[in-house]
């Protein structure tokens, strides 16, 4: 992987050492902060030292070939591997542990959090979602009354300013209140509005969460993403 | 280039370049990315296998402005591999050059 910052490099690189169990992994860690500490200081950008310095895994791949390389030449005094040059079948001139990537683990799902969720379950969708789903529906409907009221209001108020409406509304309300009666109920609406954009996504959020329970305790990780979250890992 | 001819040579040249002096990794690496062109996080490793191999050693320098530094130097039997390297690849290059310009007849 190439990354942008230092952080970001000198974060993935200690998870892939640790994956690799390279040794000396504070030792590489250090040298290559102070890499980046180096490059400040003769004024490139992070994202061009680690341009420069290339992908992770390569990296890493070379970590390991070496340490096989230092084990099988104690003296390590190698000469130019021209031996390179003699490889024309292709072959591999000396083998190297292959570079593992990680690997997701085997997963059973244990019987008392199947014994849990059943009962979570039985909560949940007998009681808890449907009286949060009335809940939210009761919003919604106190929203749209809201608004129309407030539109029909305000149209009211403005034409009362400019014809006579006294014979259609019987409480007596001058135009000009009613146009202000108009605003305020549309204000109120608007933040209606938002309340229940908010319950609703809230609502679907609370439903991912479920399914993502349900999927963490068969399959051990998640399956969606909450919206209005960026870049949760799914895996 | 060929990966297997650069790893090889990326070997002779860090001795070559330390033998001549002194270096922190930053100036190092640089040193050879002018020259060539490489991935610079390679040479990390290149370097920690010569250093646990004992061809090349380091210490750390305080600055005044900024954290410690690193420096890595040769020690006598870097200086040895160096030599026999140098040998080697000369005559190698030599001959590989001879081939290529066709002067490979008696």
């Amino acid at each position: 992987m190439i990354c942008n910052s230092k952080t970001e490099f000198l974060t993935n690189l200690r998870i892939a050492l640790e994956n690799n169990n390279v040794a000396d992994r504070s030792d590489i860690l250090s040298d290559f902060r102070q890499h980046f500490e180096d490059g400040a200081a003769a004024g490139e950008s992070e994202a061009d030292v680690c341009r420069k310095l290339g992908d992770i895994d390569e990296i890493i791949k070379q970590y390991i070939s070496e340490q096989s390389d230092a084990a099988s030449t104690p003296t390590g005094g190698a000469m130019p591997d021209t031996s390179g040059f003699e490889a024309q079948s292709g072959e591999q001139p000396y083998s190297q542990p292959r570079y593992v990537a990680p690997q997701p683990q085997q997963f059973t799902p244990s019987a008392g959090k199947i014994v849990g969720i059943l009962c979570l379950d039985t909560f949940v969708y007998s009681w808890a979602l449907p009286a949060l789903a009335g809940i939210i529906v009761g919003l919604i409907g106190v929203t749209i009354s809201f608004i129309t009221t407030g539109i029909i209001s305000l149209i009211g108020g403005t034409a009362g300013l400019f014809i006579d409406i006294s014979g259609l509304i019987s409480t007596g309300f001058a135009s000009i209140s009613l146009l202000f009666f108009g605003i305020m109920i549309s204000a109120l609406g608007g933040m209606l509005v938002i309340a229940s954009i908010a319950s609703v996504k809230g609502f679907i959020n609370i439903i991912i969460a479920i399914i993502n329970h349900h999927a963490n305790i068969f399959t051990g990780h998640k399956v969606l993403n909450k919206i209005g979250k960026k870049k949760e890992a799914v895996q | 280039m060929q990966t297997q001819l650069k790893r090889g040579t990326l070997e002779l040249c860090v001795l070559s370049i330390l033998r001549r002096g002194d270096r922190y990794g930053y100036e190092l690496v640089n040193i050879i990315s002018g020259c060539m062109h490489v991935t610079e996080g390679t040479i990390y490793p290149l370097m920690k296998r010569l250093k646990d191999s004992g061809s090349i050693d380091s210490y750390i320098v305080e600055s005044q402005e900024g954290p410690p530094r690193k420096y890595y130097k040769i020690t006598d039997g870097g200086v040895a591999a160096q030599k026999e390297q140098e040998t080697e690849w000369r005559s190698f290059s030599t001959a590989v050059n001879r081939l290529l310009d066709g002067e490979e007849q008696l």
